[in-house]
């Protein structure tokens, strides 16, 4: 009984060490892998998790995309990026909303900035205008193939 | 004759009837600036006497002259200062602090928006999430202000001096420290930045993005994140530039990528770890600059074509070159190298054999990163050695056939 209390005891530590979690950026230090600029902005920084379990950190969701878009994206994970309306806080890029608008210039250029509530989005919409996106539009603007 | 003499006495005292100056202070009748503006005609002038003003979001838009005289105007964190959205404004002499920050909206000590020659001269802006924010603007001088931020907030902290879509303008004798970046340009066209000091900003001292045709001389970029990054840009023209102690493992003296017909001249790279990084660039002359004791003097990896360097002095640099990809017509000319260990038997200040700045090391930690532990070890300048001797793996064209024996620019070494 012991025995395979121990067992499973082991099992749950090996299984737990092979989870893919995300990791918090180290701003100020940390380089995107895409563009090479050192991140910064908290509000659109990405990172995205192999099936290998490494970690890819970006300073903007394109960054992001056009660095998957390079690759074989079935080795992929998750993508987390940046809420813009809770800095520093990383969300599931595949449940976010986004919006590329000209008056919310991003770090790379292409004004992409994600939301975790789709209410903040479209008020942003309606304030500082642009076209709202879904993470599978994204994808498919930014031709990461699956 | 005399009617013309007329006319002209006729349009000077108009105008000097039009400009009036209006003070304010702090028993006038007019004790703040948003008061001031209001009263005030276009051309006015607006003198400020001293002492402390607690203002915040000043809108100016109207053509004034707005000056200060040993003035504080202190935003106590509730948001920006000046906004200026008219043509013909000039602002000097002010102390500008505390603007707070905001994550949904840049905060500014100097915005302006849509205008068209304006002067920001003699300011000095203390702890503001951006000092100087230009969106849309042309024709415009920034000069002589002292740009100080608080580089620990990190995140949360904009730009020293920020240009958005501007055209024409130029930034000269400043001083930024503890920004993010020092200097940013994203889509501004036909500018000169020169004599700045940048320091310290946790970023970069100066960032171009989607740029072209701008200049940047005589500036000293000091223990910035990195010194410069210029990217995706065009017709670039970099002189006379100090890059100095950008230390840690993503710090560039300068960082090229995506970067085409530059020119990059006269400048120092002192105790960089990377002194520059080039990537991606294209049409880029590299002459006269001074890389001196860096890490790496030179990285460059793929996707570069038609550079050329000549005439440029590589010193005490723990490896001169590093170089990815292929050879796409990059050239090495008439450079010094201090590594270089031939002979100058006929005396023609050249020497007589080819010199290859690759080393084989420098392939082996671009794999491997963790190998540079080995630096400095025997068994690194036997294979070093081995590889001068027969190269195999580093590329042979990587060479400069005509190395100078003695340092070339030595004039700046001793600036």
């Amino acid at each position: 009984m012991k025995k395979s209390f121990n067992f499973i005891l082991m099992l749950v530590f090996v299984l737990a060490a092979c989870s893919l979690e995300k990791r918090d950026i180290k701003y100020g230090t940390e380089v995107c892998q895409f563009c090479k600029m050192i991140i910064v902005d908290n509000q659109y920084a990405s990172e995205i998790i192999t099936t290998k379990g490494k970690v890819h950190v970006y300073d903007a969701i394109e960054c992001m995309l056009n660095f998957a878009s390079d690759i074989d994206s079935k080795s992929i994970a998750l993508y987390y990026v940046s809420d813009y309306s809770s800095p520093g806080k990383l969300i599931d890029a595949t449940q976010s909303y986004y919006i590329q608008s000209e008056n919310l210039p991003s770090p790379m250029g292409d004004n992409l900035t994600a939301f975790e509530e789709e209410g903040l989005v479209v008020k942003s919409q309606s304030e500082k205008g642009g076209v709202i996106y879904n993470w599978m539009e994204l994808r498919e603007k930014y031709k990461v193939n699956k | 004759m005399k009617k013309y003499i007329l006319f002209l006495f006729y349009i000077g005292s108009t105008n000097a009837l039009m400009s009036e100056e209006i003070i304010v202070c702090k028993t006038c009748d007019i004790a703040s600036i948003k008061h001031a503006v209001k009263t005030a005609q276009s051309g006015d002038t607006i003198t400020v006497k001293e002492g402390i003003y607690n203002e915040t979001e000043i809108v100016i838009d109207k053509p004034l002259t707005v000056m200060g005289q040993n003035v504080i105007i202190d935003a106590g964190f509730n948001g920006g200062i000046f906004e200026i959205i008219a043509d013909s404004v000039s602002i000097s002499g002010f102390t500008l602090n505390n603007t707070g920050m905001s994550y949904t909206k840049d905060i500014a000590a100097v915005y302006c928006y849509r205008i068209n020659n304006f002067k920001f001269e003699n300011l000095i802006i203390n702890k503001s999430q951006f000092a100087i924010l230009v969106h849309k603007s042309k024709n415009g001088i920034i000069r002589k202000n002292t740009i100080v931020g608080n580089a620990e907030t990190e995140a949360g902290g904009g730009n020293g001096i920020h240009l958005w879509h501007s055209n024409n303008i130029e930034i000269a004798d400043n001083t930024i420290t503890g920004m993010r970046d020092g200097i940013y340009f994203e889509f501004v066209d036909n500018s000169v930045i020169l004599n700045n000091r940048s320091a310290e900003n946790l970023r970069y001292g100066l960032h171009f993005m989607f740029s072209n045709y701008n200049t940047y001389q005589n500036n000293s970029f000091e223990n910035n994140g990195a010194g410069v990054a210029v990217m995706f840009s065009k017709f670039i023209t970099m002189e006379n530039n100090l890059f100095k102690h950008n230390w840690g493992t993503a710090a560039y003296g300068l960082l090229l990528k995506e970067i085409y017909d530059g020119e990059i001249s006269g400048n120092q790279f002192i105790q960089n770890t990377t002194g520059i990084n080039v990537e991606g660039s294209t049409r880029i002359n590299y002459h006269n600059n001074t890389f001196d004791n860096n890490g790496w003097g030179v990285k460059i990896a793929g996707g570069c074509y038609d550079n050329n360097f000549t005439l440029n002095d590589f010193i005490n640099n723990s490896f001169d070159v590093s170089y990815y990809g292929g050879m796409n017509n990059n050239t090495f000319y008439q450079n010094y190298w201090s590594e270089y260990a031939g002979y100058d038997l006929n005396y023609d200040g050249f020497g007589d054999i080819t010199y290859r700045p690759v080393k084989l090391f420098s392939y082996v930690v671009g794999k491997t990163p963790e190998a540079i532990i080995l630096m400095r070890s025997l068994f690194v300048d036997i294979i070093n050695f081995s590889e001068k001797v027969t190269p195999v793996f580093t590329p042979d064209q990587i060479q400069d056939d005509t190395p100078v024996i003695d340092i070339i620019n030595k004039s700046e070494l001793n600036d």
